[in-house]
């Protein structure tokens, strides 16, 4: 159920950046608030949806990430063909 | 979870993602740690990996505790039960029982062909890495 992300009767959520990854596909439980000036460019998820902050590194040779962008997609199955 | 050179990201349990980078770069390696907030009753994250020059297989393992990066201790890769001809049977990786570091590979020259990977709370320590090489022949 959407919800109003100043709601003052939320009693838990958590806060995230705005990707895309989030953003567009968990509409319905990480929403970005009405007062942009408020609240900057962050997405407010409800206690349905868990975050969980993961890193991706090379411990051999950290430069082989330096520089690169890294592309996130949203996949409703593994299966799904990735056409990047 | 801050280090130097890597990307680190929200994602939201139970979910799959596709993973790749913009130069297109055909990883050998990667090391991928997950916060210490996740619990056995989370549900797993599946990345999803694409690659092009042909990787035999994938060694994957836990380096923990300061544990060397030449001792790993292999995952052995995820083989699906049941009959492959069922409706119901599914070759990949199970979002809600998946343990850190399952993965799954199909080393097929087509569309199908995948490396993914799960970062779960189940059979993790509080801080450890999964450790992933492809193996070229």
């Amino acid at each position: 159920m959407p919800f109003d992300a100043n709601a003052p009767s939320r009693t838990s959520g958590t806060i995230v950046s705005n990707y895309p990854h989030i953003a567009i596909y968990q509409q319905n439980n990480c929403l970005s608030s009405p007062i942009a000036a408020a609240w900057d460019n962050a997405l407010m998820c409800d206690q349905t949806a868990t975050v969980r902050r993961i890193m991706f590194t090379n411990l051999a040779d950290p430069y082989i990430f330096n520089h690169q962008t890294m592309k996130v997609l949203y996949l409703y199955n593994a299966s799904d063909v990735l056409d990047p | 979870m801050e280090k130097p050179k890597t990307w680190s990201l929200p994602f939201i349990t139970g979910n799959i993602y596709a993973i790749w980078w913009g130069s297109g770069l055909d990883f050998t390696n990667v090391a991928i740690s997950s916060t210490s907030l996740f619990t056995s009753n989370d549900n797993g994250v599946i990345f999803k990996f694409n690659y092009t020059i042909n990787r035999e297989t994938y060694h994957v393992g836990p380096m923990r505790g300061g544990q060397p990066f030449t001792t790993l201790n292999f995952i052995p890769e995820y083989v699906a039960e049941g009959n492959s001809s069922s409706p119901s049977y599914d070759p990949y990786l199970d979002l809600t029982v998946c343990e850190n570091g399952d993965w799954y590979h199909n080393n097929d020259n087509s569309s199908f062909r995948m490396f993914t990977v799960c970062q779960s709370g189940k059979n993790k320590t509080l801080f450890e890495y999964t450790q992933v090489n492809a193996v070229i022949c």
